[in-house]
């Protein structure tokens, strides 16, 4: 009787235990973020370097794109954009993510410019857009004129002639201290002492580096207005100082020699130190009122140092008529 | 098992011997379920004469010395005789018969929901009758040789207390696994019944404290404190580890009053850490109690009334190293602005209130109300503080009941018992003030390197109350070899929480230097949650079975069956979380009900009670926690979470313009399904009577709980960033700046207009396995010794939860979507080793001298050795939790420490683990020496000296971080892997205390007068 009992409330027992050991803990007690998402989005060249995509601005072709979870180092996906530059990638893990262009289709020659919004958030519905801008570097003047040449790259700095002042559409623009000429500019209104940012593709020419199939945009409308280097007419006609394609001044220049040569006034001018080639359009002298530059004037002219044919000599290039300054209009 | 019963129609066999007529009756004779209800016991019996027969007409006397109380009744015509409803507690009983010699046996111990039976056998005797025969307690054989026997009052007399309330005890208890903490579970989830109704303190969301926080009630109060370990009686419901009950005392028809004036210095001797001096201070005690009958026999009352004021050393600063606390301090101090303060003793003044009246009209109904009021105020901070002008933390705490229970006997077979409570409790904490500024309160502020922390916790500011309704009935049948019981609860409750802000700012600096020109990182809640309250109803039936085939064997089964209707309708959905995440945290699934079948047997081979065999097995609901709840509904994203890296220049304060650091809106959801834990449990138990006066047993017992709540961050990334060198997975941008490394502010959010999104999921669990052994020797009051070991194993899968509040763990989940997997293993409360021993002695050469003490011994506080970093504005950030190996280069590093912390050899590229060191044990020794002194007739006069905590023992929680990260240094990364190297250096103050938990020495000298 007495086993029967003992076994019996084992059963009990043992039965309990297994109904007992049947419950899971945690199962369905867990939220999950199961829900996935979609990005989409454009690349496209971002000329202007506005970081939004501009009428013109080129879509990016085959540019692989790195999905790679915010906080994190782990690439989830990679998507590539198509020949409109649209690219997308779906069941995406709900979360921010960072967009990673691939660093082998940049190079050297193309970065960055906004990835928008960064992090990317992806959430449940829609999908978000993402506007991917690269765009050519931007470099400083100084770097531009030691570096290499056939590179696209953007120049920033403050403008020292208008588009229209020049031969050949060049735009001047000074950075610190240094000076770029940027030649064969596309139209664009800018003034004297606006900040820009232009584009080209760096050139040698006569042993100097040029921008040329300039594509500018100011930045900022007169900022500050330029000051031209005082220099001697024998130091600007040798570029000296390093002061070519730079905006410079002369002063008590007197008129040595004067000709006319399809359409332009050629002045030779000295304050005593050398010759200097002064060459402007003839009408300004009508814009000033003077009738006509006789040797022996004497008179202020500032302008920029251009090269003069393929030589090393400069001459120098006043941007507007104000720059030839103290010629008394006639009677 | 708490009671057996059984008929009373089985033969005595063996009843033979005529040495002064006692005999040892093994389950014979036993009460009717009917005689005792939840709070009361019973006493049976049957007297024989010398050859056997039946003893007819016998006057039995049953008297309690102590309450000068005394009941009178006559053996029938079988000799069997039984007095019902007696108060827990020590009995003598006394047989008279003309012709026979009197018997007298004293030391009867009637428990509550228990049954006694004693056999007596008279012998004849000439008259005169000259003598009384005396026997003792232990030769008499009683049900109540089993686990886990109630204390009794007496018991509770004889030994020093803690006067801080009921946690105390649970070194007392000698049969337990792990005290008062349920087998490793945590405080919180165990509970406190009174009179056999659940009191329930109310403690604010986010704080450690336990079930006794901090409103102690007097043990004064009780009677009789039970530890029940499993609770195989399906009438008690949500209790899956240990819980005391406790019956209050109750009056008698003779007129008593009772004082206890004492006063308490202390502590004395308090060993800290910290630099500074705690001076002692004194707390005055008094406790009076008056008893009587307001008509006799009929109605009677009691009152007790406590007062008292406790001191305990109290610190808001803590550093491993006193020269980095010290600089801390002056620092601060030098810019006005004092993060916290240094020790000082904080006094709490309590009153205590309590009153019963029994009315039993007549012997088939008893009807009892009682009700009690517990005040508590917390005083001053005293000594020790740096800035004694700093507005003080407070605490106002108010709690009552009024309990009311009616028992009808219903003939023999039958009884009714109807309870009926009201209950309530109420909290208002306060934090302390900077000086000067009223709305400032002290950061958390932590020193990387020196391993300071200082400052408040401004996160359990509020107002936070609980009112419960409680009816319950429960109806008895006893028939044939069966005992029915079955029985209806139904309750409501109300909680509340206003909560005056969230969590503070925890200011993190890498140096004193850094603290100094304030340069650190700012992890900071600002705003405060909503007020949040709620009501529930809960309902509860159960039904059980006591089968008992032989007088030797008994089996018992039943099952509960309980639903909780909680206001989850009421539960916020946030729009903007759940359209990026697809979480909508108002849906949450409402509980089912829940069933809690149990099975218990009980085997005595032979039948003579000298061997026990036991068993148990069942499940076991827990209770839902309130708090969660609240912590839901009051954070709906009106907090946010704001951190910033670099100048802290507007510390102890936030606002700064620069630098401008991450904002954004914090939420806490409730998961999808939260279920109350669930325990199944099962043990068995042998126990040895060792002769007359001792009593031994070996119990072994196995436990899991489920469902235990655990909190995870949505919002954190879901991959991580990188391992470091040790093995630990880092989630954010690692960045190093201004002498830091840390991660990004913001780097780690997966939703960037979310801070932390918390998440409350009921999938922890926790499991227990014990065996102790206990050995009890008693010789009535003259000498008392219980003395216990335990070994046990303790593992969890919910880190830094050991006083039940969930914590965040910044590794969940691990990068596959599943915890990591050194998340499961050795519990925090994990203490393997466990001995207890309390007892009393009369001292035999010196009349009146009693000698009482309780000793606990066990296992320190496990830790895990960690590197401490800035990787987390938490303040786990110093207290350290991420386990780490020990990578090769590094070894010849830590190998000298190897001698002082053998736990580290276990790192070396091991797998990752926590709580593999363990500080130093625990040994707690309260002593009690008591003079009788001289008093008037009917009167007792007692001087007592209670030194309290002899050893100035505490728990201390260690410095756990081997590493520091050197901001200094610079960031690594190995090739090929995803690996970064910290730049890192061993930390000088590795196992050094962070904390130190002992009270104090005390010393209390008290006379109690008994009138």
């Amino acid at each position: 009787m007495r086993y029967a009992n003992s076994l019996g409330s084992a059963f009990v027992l043992s039965l309990l235990w297994v109904l007992a050991a049947c419950s899971e803990a945690g199962e369905g007690h867990l939220f999950q973020i199961e829900s996935t998402g979609v990005v989409s989005g454009d690349a496209f060249l971002d000329l202007g370097r506005t970081g939004a995509r501009a009428p013109g601005d080129p879509s990016l072709v085959g540019l692989e794109l790195a999905l790679v979870m915010f906080g994190s180092r782990d690439t989830v996906t990679l998507a590539l954009s198509d020949t409109a530059g649209f690219f997308g990638a779906r069941n995406l893990p709900l979360g921010s993510f960072m967009i990673v262009p691939d660093p082998g289709f940049l190079g050297d020659s193309l970065e960055v410019t906004r990835i928008s919004p960064s992090p990317a958030e992806v959430r449940r519905g829609p999908g978000t857009a993402i506007s991917v801008g690269i765009s050519f570097p931007v470099r400083e003047v100084e770097e531009i004129l030691g570096g290499p040449t056939g590179v696209r790259l953007y120049a920033r700095g403050i403008a020292l002639n208008s588009r229209e002042s020049l031969p050949g559409s060049a735009v001047h623009i000074r950075a610190g201290d240094r000076a770029l000429r940027v030649v064969d500019v596309a139209p664009l209104v800018i003034q004297p002492g606006d900040s820009i940012l232009i584009l080209g593709r760096t050139q040698r020419v006569a042993g100097r580096v040029i921008l040329e199939e300039g594509l500018g945009r100011r930045l900022r409308q007169g900022v500050t207005a330029p000051v031209p280097w005082p220099l001697t007419t024998m130091a600007a006609s040798a570029a000296g100082g390093g002061r070519g394609d730079d905006f410079v001044t002369v002063t008590g220049v007197e008129v040595l020699d004067v000709r006319t040569s399809f359409g332009e006034t050629v002045a030779t001018v000295s304050d005593g130190s050398g010759p200097l080639v002064v060459r402007f359009p003839s009408g300004y002298l009508a814009q000033l009122r003077v009738e006509a530059l006789e040797p022996g004037t004497v008179f202020d002219v500032q302008g920029i140092l251009l090269r003069a044919g393929s030589g090393a000599v400069r001459e120098l290039r006043p941007r507007v008529p104000t720059d030839l300054i103290g010629l008394e209009p006639a009677p | 098992m708490p009671v057996l019963l059984a008929n009373c129609r089985v033969g005595m066999h063996h009843a033979r011997s005529l040495c002064l007529g006692l005999i040892l009756l093994p389950l014979v004779l036993c009460t009717p379920l009917a005689a005792q209800t939840l709070s009361t016991g019973s006493l049976g019996g049957r007297i024989l004469a010398p050859d056997g027969g039946s003893l007819e007409g016998v006057l039995v006397t049953l008297s309690r010395g102590d309450r000068n109380w005394e009941e009178t009744v006559t053996a029938d015509r079988t000799g069997a005789f039984m007095f019902r409803f007696l108060d827990p507690g020590t009995y003598a009983l006394r047989a008279e018969r003309l012709g026979f010699v009197p018997l007298e046996v004293a030391g009867i111990i009637v428990r509550s929901s228990g049954s006694a039976e004693v056999g007596l056998t008279l012998r004849p005797s000439p008259p005169p009758v000259t003598d009384v025969d005396r026997v003792t307690f232990a030769r008499v054989r009683t049900s109540a040789v089993t686990r886990g026997d109630p204390l009794l009052a007496e018991e509770l007399d004889r030994l020093p207390f803690q006067s801080v309330g009921a946690s105390a005890l649970s070194t007392l208890e000698p049969f337990s696994g792990a005290g008062l903490q349920g087998r490793g579970l945590p405080e919180r989830l165990t509970s406190l019944n009174l009179d056999g109704m659940p009191l329930r303190t109310v403690h604010p969301p986010g704080s450690g404290a336990g079930m006794f926080h901090p409103g102690p009630w007097p043990l004064s109060l009780f009677e009789e404190i039970e530890f029940v370990r499993s609770g195989v009686d399906v009438e008690w419901g949500f209790h899956p580890g240990g819980l005391v009950r406790a019956s209050s005392r109750r009056g008698g028809n003779a007129r008593e009053f009772e004082v206890r004036v004492g006063v308490t210095g202390g502590p004395l001797g308090f060993d800290s850490p910290l630099p500074g001096e705690v001076d002692p201070t004194l707390g005055p005690e008094v406790t009076a109690v008056l008893s009587g009958a307001i008509t006799p026999d009929t109605t009677t009352y009691r009152v007790v009334l406590d007062l008292r004021r406790v001191a305990r050393p109290q610190s808001v600063l803590a550093g491993s190293s006193v020269g980095a606390a010290e600089a801390f301090l002056q620092s601060a101090g030098e810019t006005g602005g004092v993060p916290g303060r240094g020790d000082g003793i904080a006094t709490w003044d309590m009153a205590s209130l309590f009153g019963r009246v029994d009315w039993r009209p007549r012997e088939t109904l008893g009807v009892s109300v009682r009700s009690g009021m517990n005040l508590l105020r917390d005083g001053a901070w005293d000594g020790g503080n740096p800035r004694p002008e700093a507005d003080r933390a407070t605490l106002e705490s108010h709690e009552g009941f009024l309990h009311g229970s009616l028992t009808s006997r219903m003939g023999e077979a039958g009884a009714l018992e109807v309870r009926v409570g009201l209950d309530t409790s109420q909290r208002d904490y306060r934090a302390s003030r900077l000086p000067g500024n009223g709305s400032l309160t002290p950061p958390r502020t932590l020193v990387h390197r020196g391993g300071v922390m200082a400052g408040g916790d401004s996160e359990v500011e509020g107002e936070f109350g609980r009112t419960g309704f409680f009816l319950g009935t429960v109806l008895h049948y006893l028939g044939g070899r069966h005992h029915l019981k079955g029985g209806v609860e139904l309750g409501r409750e109300g909680h509340r929480a206003d909560r005056r802000s969230a969590q503070g700012p925890v200011f993190l600096f890498p140096t004193q230097e850094d603290f100094a020109d304030r340069r650190g990182l700012l992890s900071a809640a600002l705003g405060s949650p909503i007020d949040a309250s709620y009501a529930s109803a809960r309902m509860a039936v159960f039904f059980q079975d006591r089968w008992m085939p032989s007088p030797s064997f008994s089996l018992t089964a039943g099952a509960r069956i309980e639903y909780q209707n909680l206001p989850l309708e009421d539960l916020h959905s946030d729009e903007r979380w759940f359209e990026a995440s697809g979480i909508d945290g108002a849906e949450v699934a409402d509980p089912s009900i829940q069933v809690s079948p149990r099975v218990s047997w009980e085997w005595s081979p032979g039948g003579g009670g000298r061997l026990t065999l036991s068993g148990a097995a069942g499940l076991q609901r827990g209770q839902f926690d309130p708090a969660l709840l609240l912590e839901v509904l009051g954070d709906t994203g009106t907090v946010t979470g704001f951190r910033r890296m670099g100048s802290q220049a507007a510390w102890p304060g936030v606002a700064a313009p620069d630098p401008p650091g991450v904002a954004a809106r914090r939420l806490t959801l409730m998961g999808p399904r939260f279920d109350q834990p669930l325990s199944r449990f099962l043990e068995g138990a042998i126990s040895v009577s060792l002769g007359r006066f001792t009593v031994a047993e070996l119990t072994g017992e196995h436990r899991r709980t489920d469902f235990l709540p655990r909190r995870r961050d949505l919002n954190r990334v879901p991959r991580r960033f990188a391992r470091d060198q040790f093995g630990r997975e880092i989630f954010g941008e690692v960045v190093q700046a201004v002498g830091l490394v840390t991660i990004h502010p913001g780097s780690d959010r997966r939703f960037q207009e979310f801070d932390v999104v918390s998440a409350l999921e009921s999938d922890g669990w926790s499991t227990w396995s014990g065996v102790t052994l206990g050995v009890r020797h008693a010789t009535g009051d003259d000498r008392s010794l219980r003395v216990s070991y335990t070994w046990s194993t303790t593992e969890d899968n919910a880190p830094l939860s050991e006083a039940g509040w969930p914590r965040m763990v910044r590794e969940r989940p691990g990068a596959d979507g599943a915890d990591p997997t050194w998340l499961a293993g050795t519990s925090d409360l994990h203490r393997p080793h466990h001995v207890r021993a309390s007892g009393s002695l009369r001292l035999p050469g010196i009349p009146g001298v009693t000698l009482g003490g309780v000793y606990s011994g066990k296992s320190g506080r496990p830790f895990t050795p960690t590197v401490r970093d800035l990787l987390g504005a938490e303040p786990t950030a110093l207290v350290g939790l991420h386990p780490i190996t020990i990578p090769e280069e590094l070894v010849a590093l830590t190998s000298p420490l190897e001698g002082t912390a053998p736990c580290l050899r276990d790192l070396r590229g091991a797998q990752l683990q926590r709580n593999t060191c363990r500080a130093g044990s625990v040994h707690v020794l309260d002593t009690r020496v008591t003079v009788s002194l001289p008093a008037p007739a009917g009167q007792s006069w007692h001087l007592s000296l209670d030194v309290y905590n002899l050893l100035d023992a505490g728990d201390e929680i260690p410095d756990g971080a081997l590493f520091l990260v050197d901001g200094a240094g610079s960031v690594g990364e190995d090739p090929g892997s995803d690996r970064i190297i910290l730049p890192v250096v061993l930390n000088p103050d590795f196992g050094q205390p962070l904390f130190r938990s002992s009270p104090g020495r005390h010393l209390r000298v008290g006379l109690t007068m008994r009138f």
